[in-house]
């Protein structure tokens, strides 16, 4: 049997708190999802090999770098993980430059070129740290993991301390890195929005333990996380380019295929991302006549899912095969004669289409 | 008392001390770094060992010192081997300077190197840096601070001492008459404009060193 | 590296450099004497260094039995001056000085002196006793004017019943010192000393009869430097005679 592309198994006792894991996942990028105290940092920690108690087995990167039973145990320095810790941790004696070469000696002069043109940094690199945002300190903390060449990225919530105008930023910046550099990434976030936008795959923790794993829409929506993700952010994120634009509007395309109308300005071929909320989708089971939401998609129910007081309704557009999320009271579903397979209609207002990055 | 005896007096002490100071810093920094990361086993019995100096009476220790460099100790032999006369020569002046402050510098560098957060040093060490680099690189840039103001305190404090160093290196006039042997000698003489002269001297090296020290000090942290 | 760093090192570099010993003193000749010899050992010093150019001689003072235990320890001693010959005995005894190398360089005399201010002032021993005098200044008995004081006190039978008066001070000078500020009623010191006080009087002399018999010996110590031998010698010259004349020694 061949090895995984990556595999974290951690058991690890810390004092009231077990982390308990084995993940495995052929993936690039891969998000690590859940609430906090969930034990998402301290997987990432004992894969850095941080604890010498933990019994681990770690695989990335093409590497065995932790295996008992073959007698693997690789120093921290020479494991070759880039990590971007919680909050930024630059070193504040040194200049922003110096941080970013910090790590050369492993990497090389076009890691440290690539990272530097990817997050935007030639503006800042005679800066001393403590003169840098919260954003600009995270960047350059991205910036010092790549320069240092490093096997495979690991992001402790990386954009967990910024405020949402920055937040948008550095996401930019971090689907550049995840596009740009074919590098295996291993994301930590509790915001569902960030899972779904920057990961093939999300592994949910929670309590020490794996609770789920797999497709990120799936997964995320599923009855056993939905809980902790529903009540945090948007349900339905899109990455797309805006095509035109429409009476005071933009056109956007997702990815996928789906137009939307947006009531933003944006020029015509910028990539951005939206996000929808499920609350502000609505349902109807004939196609609505002359409305006022600028945007009324077919699609087909794929499954429906009650929590709590209200049922999320799962969808497929018909155009493009985008996924949809739409949240109604169990006697709307009902009235509706909603089932797996019904063709609906999701009507969406253009002011509820956010833009987060 | 002359200017050029001032001089010499002064000079001498301040040799005494920076030589006592600088031997010790390395030991002082390793064994604090020591003691604020990785507590060996028996850490309790160690800091109380190093706390010893600073808790005996500096005569004690002197006379200790005394019992491990004189001819008549239990490495007596060894010193006529080796030809070495430590005793009443200016060495052992420092080393019972060095002594008495040893857990002085120790204790503010094991302060300084506690409040480097330890997240510093993992992030180094990820970023590929050895434990041994990551201390140069990081760690000791960032408690500099509190390791260069225990050094001065140090110092300072070594300026003064008297009471090792007088069993030890008794009082001769250009090679182990220090500031405070040199007070001590002409109060005892009744020759005590000379004496004040000397406490003057005394007083100002440690106003000057403090100051520097408080300086260093504000300016870091701003 | 930054360029505070580098300022850093060079400062330390040069500090290292500066703070190290440096190349020895060893053509200096350190001669340990009796404090009361103080000032006039200075003086012939220094015109034995007048005579002999490119000789340095270091001079340390303090009490006699102090000096001789430091050369006991291991002090680099080269030339040792008592105030009581009966301490170079000791050191021939034990070794550290050839029986060869002693000689006897003067002699001195005990007078009590009184602070300012004491009144009424005792004009003799038995005066000692009065209950005025709360406290009488000497060293202990191993340093020479203490154990000559005790000497005539005890010849006096007074050693007992003034025993419990004793201020213990830490050597000659010192004591001198102590009764010229007062913080002593009384002291017994020798008369050469006497001459040097600024606030205190004389109480009274000791008759001849009773004085103790007080000896400077000079050693020159087993393995001194060779210079040490020609300044020992020199030590019995009409000039250093002549010195310790004028500061008020009797001759030996």
């Amino acid at each position: 049997m061949t090895d995984p592309a990556v595999r974290i198994a951690v058991d690890l006792d810390r004092g009231d708190f077990h982390l308990d894991v084995d993940l495995a996942w052929e993936e690039r990028v891969v998000v690590i999802f859940g609430p906090s105290g969930s034990g998402k940092s301290t997987l990432l920690e004992a894969a850095l090999g941080l604890y010498p108690a933990a019994r681990c087995r770690v695989r990335l990167g093409g590497a065995w770098l932790e295996d008992p039973e073959q007698g693997v145990r690789v120093a921290v320095e020479e494991r070759r993980l880039g990590w971007v810790p919680q909050a930024p941790t630059l070193f504040p004696h040194l200049d922003v430059a110096a941080n970013l070469r910090f790590g050369l000696a492993r990497g090389d002069a076009r890691a440290l070129a690539r990272a530097v043109e990817v997050l935007e940094l030639s503006d800042l690199l005679d800066r001393r740290v403590d003169a840098l945002s919260g954003g600009e300190q995270q960047r350059v903390a991205i910036g010092r993991a790549l320069a240092s060449g490093p096997r495979a990225l690991l992001l402790d919530e990386p954009l967990a301390s910024l405020d949402v105008g920055l937040r948008a930023r550095v996401l930019r910046h971090l689907l550049r890195v995840r596009d740009e550099l074919d590098l295996p990434i291993v994301t930590i976030t509790h915001d569902p929005d960030e899972a779904l936008l920057l990961g093939q795959r999300v592994v949910v923790l929670d309590g020490g333990r794996e609770v789920a794993s797999g497709d990120p829409a799936e997964v995320l929506w599923s009855r056993a996380v939905l809980p902790v993700s529903a009540a945090l952010g948007l349900e339905n994120v899109y990455q797309g380019s805006v095509t035109g634009s429409s009476a005071g509007g933009a056109v956007f395309r997702s990815d996928a295929g789906l137009d939307l109308v947006l009531p933003v300005e944006v020029a015509a071929g910028e990539r951005i991302c939206i996000g929808l909320r499920s609350e502000d989708v609505l349902l109807a089971a004939d196609p609505p006549g002359r409305i006022s939401a600028r945007n009324a998609l077919a699609a087909r129910v794929t499954r429906c899912e009650q929590s709590g007081p209200d049922v999320f309704v799962h969808l497929r557009t018909d155009a493009g095969g985008e996924r949809l999320v739409a949240r109604v009271t169990p006697a709307a579903a009902q009235m509706l004669g909603l089932a797996d397979g019904s063709p609906v209609h999701a009507v969406i207002k253009a002011q509820s289409l956010h833009r987060i990055a | 008392m002359s200017g050029a005896e001032l001089l010499a007096i002064t000079a001498l002490t301040v040799r005494v001390g920076a030589a006592a100071t600088l031997a010790i810093l390395p030991f002082a920094v390793a064994l604090a770094w020591l003691l604020a990361r990785r507590p060996p086993p028996g850490e309790s019995l160690i800091r109380a060992l190093v706390a010893l100096p600073m808790v005996l009476p500096p005569v004690a220790v002197g006379l200790v010192l005394l019992w491990l460099l004189g001819r008549r100790g239990p490495a007596g032999p060894l010193w006529e081997a080796l030809g070495v006369d430590l005793v009443f020569t200016w060495w052992a002046a420092a080393l019972a300077a060095a002594v008495v402050g040893f857990p002085l510098l120790t204790r503010a560098c094991e302060q300084a190197f506690a409040d480097v957060d330890p997240r510093y040093e993992q992030v180094a060490r990820s970023l590929g840096t050895s434990r041994l680099s990551t201390f140069f690189r990081v760690t000791l840039p960032l408690a500099r601070r509190g390791v260069l103001y225990g050094t001065i305190l140090a110092f300072t404090r070594r300026l003064g001492e008297f009471g090792a160093t007088t069993l030890v290196a008794g009082i001769l006039p250009g090679r182990t008459e220090t500031l405070a042997l040199g007070i001590y000698s002409r109060v005892q003489l009744g020759e005590d404009g000379a004496a004040l002269t000397l406490c003057g001297v005394s007083f100002a090296i440690g106003l000057a060193a403090m100051w520097a020290a408080e300086r260093w000090l504000r300016r870091e942290s701003q | 590296m930054s360029s505070a760093a580098a300022r850093i090192r060079a400062a330390l570099a040069v500090l290292i450099a500066w703070a190290l010993p440096q190349a020895g003193a060893a053509d200096e000749i350190v001669v340990a004497g009796a404090v009361s010899l103080r000032a006039p050992l200075q003086e012939i010093v220094r015109r034995y260094e007048a005579t002999r150019p490119g000789v340095r001689l270091v001079l340390t003072s303090g009490a006699s039995s102090f000096l001789a235990a430091q050369l006991r320890a291991g002090a680099p001693i080269d030339l040792l001056v008592a105030a009581d010959t009966r301490i170079v005995d000791d050191l021939v005894s034990e070794g550290l000085v050839n029986a060869s190398d002693r000689q006897t360089l003067a002699t001195n005399r005990l007078v009590a002196m009184a602070r300012p201010g004491l009144s009424p002032s005792p004009t003799n021993a038995a005066a000692l006793a009065t209950p005025g005098i709360r406290r009488i200044a000497m060293p202990d008995g191993a340093v020479p004017v203490g154990r000559y004081a005790r000497e005539w006190l005890a010849r006096r039978g007074l050693l007992d019943r003034l025993a419990p008066r004793f201020v213990l001070t830490e050597h000659a000078r010192a004591t001198l010192a102590a009764v010229d500020a007062g913080h002593a009623d009384v002291a017994l010191v020798y008369a050469t000393d006497a001459r040097l006080a600024r606030h205190a009087t004389i109480a009274f002399e000791i008759p001849a009869a009773e004085q103790p018999r007080i000896v400077y010996g000079v050693a020159l110590v087993r393995d001194a430097a060779p210079e040490a031998a020609g300044f020992f010698s020199w030590l019995a010259s009409p000039t250093a005679r002549q010195i310790l004349q004028r500061a008020g020694f009797g001759a030996p």
